[in-house]
């Protein structure tokens, strides 16, 4: 299936999915991403300190860090408000 | 302090659950939505069939063009088409609406906020992904409406045509049975529009939300 996510959702999936340890092939995977544009998204949590590699050079790791909480309860907190706020519920 | 903890963390908890709850509404409403559209889509390619093969038959038969059964032709195609494209659109829209189904189902033991989100977001990237297929839908279906107006009204005008001496009610039965459903029929296609504009222009306020979210994101991240 064809989705269309914005780079904050991939980022929010990304973390979510790392808070225990993952290899680059479960997150691509996981995360419904080619390696290139997975590749460009790891770099970027990264370089934030969002993501940090464990493990060896040839079996890279990747976890969340505490960093990436703030940006992971404000993600939830803004995402959870779409469905408490919308004025009409039901059609 | 602990106990204090351990009320805003229940109470976070009924929130999810909420919105889990606010979540299955949705989709399920979504699949209803769907589902009925399969069925008028099916409908409508029946009566389009039925009409064409009829009104060619009759023609046939009397060996002879007729404009009216010419007319009939066209609305029949027309509605046929119609039907077939209502259907291969309801079916994108069944095609992602079961999909938050299944995923809902899969994930409602452990109702985390984690799982409330992950939906949400799957919920909003299908949207963007499904908007122009909702608003194709929208036109689909009044155009529908109009052509089975028009066919009820033209099967209206030919009873009436027909029985201008004496009107004979068990003569006539299957005919005005035919219309009043084709009538019905139309009715429901100008009736589902607004139930799908309902539903997108709830999803075009998310959407809106979501743009702001993205700001307040972005700053988050560049404040670090």
């Amino acid at each position: 299936m064809k989705v269309r996510r914005t780079q904050y959702e991939i980022y929010w999936e990304i973390l979510t999915f790392c808070r225990s340890q993952r290899s680059f092939t479960s997150i691509i995977q996981r995360c419904n991403l080619n390696s290139k544009i997975a590749q460009e998204y790891l770099d970027f949590l990264l370089d934030k300190k969002y993501l940090i590699i464990t493990g060896k050079e040839s079996k890279k790791l990747y976890i969340t860090t505490e960093k990436a909480q703030e940006f992971l309860s404000l993600f939830s907190q803004l995402y959870r408000k779409l469905f408490e706020t919308t004025p009409e519920k039901k059609f | 302090m602990n106990e204090k903890k351990h009320i805003y963390r229940s109470g976070d908890h009924i929130m999810t659950k909420e919105t889990f709850k606010r979540i299955q509404e949705e989709i399920l409403s979504l699949t209803a939505l769907s589902i009925v559209n399969v069925i008028f889509g099916a409908l409508s390619i029946a009566t389009g069939i039925t009409t064409v093969i009829n009104r060619y038959f009759s023609m046939k038969e009397a060996a002879q063009f007729e404009l009216y059964s010419a007319v009939y032709i066209g609305i029949g195609g027309i509605l046929f088409l119609i039907g077939l494209w209502w259907i291969i659109n309801s079916a994108s829209i069944m095609d992602f609406s079961t999909d938050l189904q299944i995923d809902h189902y899969k994930r409602r033991k452990k109702v985390t906020e984690e799982v409330v989100i992950s939906l949400i977001v799957q919920m909003v990237s299908n949207y963007r992904e499904n908007k122009k297929t909702i608003q194709r839908m929208i036109i689909l279906s009044r155009l529908g409406g109009c052509f089975f107006l028009l066919y009820g009204i033209m099967l209206m005008i030919s009873i009436v045509s027909e029985n201008t001496a004496n009107f004979v009610w068990s003569d006539n039965l299957f005919s005005i049975i035919r219309t009043v459903l084709i009538l019905c029929l139309s009715a429901a296609c100008f009736l589902i529009p607004f139930f799908f504009s309902k539903y997108a222009s709830i999803w075009d306020s998310r959407i809106k939300e979501v743009e702001k979210a993205e700001i307040a994101l972005k700053k988050q991240m560049e404040s670090y």
